[in-house]
């Protein structure tokens, strides 16, 4: 199970509203390379896992993932509470709006619902950790282009943090799957999760 | 920020100890060996669950975990994570 901590893992302040950088942050909540699949993705994958070691990394990346996309929320909140509706059809956001009013919802910045199809489950160690892989750069990829996009330091900082956390991430399941492959577990029976 | 016991100065201290605890805690899942790392995770630890205490005993309910006695139900009290910190 897990327990809550009253606290963002970075601090989040943000001064000003802005409907068109929250559109655009919140495919980090639910888009395609967003902070649920990535939690939802290694949450998932662990349990056909073969030992503690790669149970653990995947537990606790995505047990991270859970605070990013709090974390995520949270810049799309403080960029949108407050606006004028005068402020919500000049940025953008009528037709967000429309549907949620500023409630945080997981779409990606296009719309598109947050989807389980974003993510793989494959109960096969190297197509799991391989897909953990790609995951990390892709969500990298996304927060260097939120980066080109916006330009408010106190939504820069925040990005910023998980930008860099998806390195981490990429940098451990590498050294997971390396030492997979290498042998390091070797004398740990691999697990099928079927019966002979 | 000066006031050492001040919330958002206890708040802010919690976040870095904690943050360099699961730093080390990702790093020792695939280098379980390093006694170095492990040494850095047992301080920062044990540094962030010794301020969210001090947090949780002078400001209100954090981490409903923590052996400290609640004299009253202040975890439902605002603020919550995700309001802007005045």
């Amino acid at each position: 199970m897990w327990n809550y901590e009253k606290k963002l893992q970075f601090p989040i302040n943000i001064k000003d509203t802005d409907a068109r950088t929250a559109k655009i942050i919140m495919s980090q909540y639910g888009g395609p390379d967003g902070e649920i699949s990535a939690s939802l993705r290694y949450l998932s994958q662990r349990f056909t896992m073969p030992n503690g070691e790669l149970i653990g990394i995947l537990t606790d990346v995505g047990t991270e993932e859970l605070a990013h996309m709090e974390m995520v929320a949270s810049i799309v909140h403080q960029l949108t509470k407050g606006l004028t509706e005068k402020q919500i059809e000049e940025q953008g956001f009528a037709d967000y709006y429309v549907d949620h009013g500023v409630g945080i919802w997981p779409q990606s910045a296009g719309g598109i619902p947050n989807n389980a199809l974003t993510y793989a489950s494959k109960g096969d160690i190297i197509a799991d950790l391989n897909e953990d892989l790609a995951a990390e750069q892709k969500a990298r990829a996304t927060y260097d282009n939120i980066l080109r996009l916006i330009d408010n330091p106190d939504v820069i900082a925040p990005i910023r943090f998980l930008r860099q956390r998806e390195v981490v991430h990429y940098q451990r399941f590498g050294e997971a799957l390396d030492r997979y492959q290498n042998g390091d577990f070797d004398h740990i029976k691999v697990y099928t999760g079927l019966k002979k | 920020m000066k006031d050492r016991t001040s919330k958002a100065y206890l708040m802010r201290k919690w976040q870095e100890y904690s943050f360099a605890a699961y730093e080390a805690r990702l790093y020792l899942d695939t280098h379980p060996d390093s006694k170095a790392a492990l040494r850095y995770f047992n301080k920062f630890n044990k540094m962030s669950i010794a301020v969210s205490k001090e947090l949780q005993e002078k400001y209100g309910a954090v981490n409903t975990n923590l052996d400290t006695e609640l004299e009253s139900w202040s975890w439902i009290d605002m603020p919550w994570p995700w309001t802007k910190e005045a």
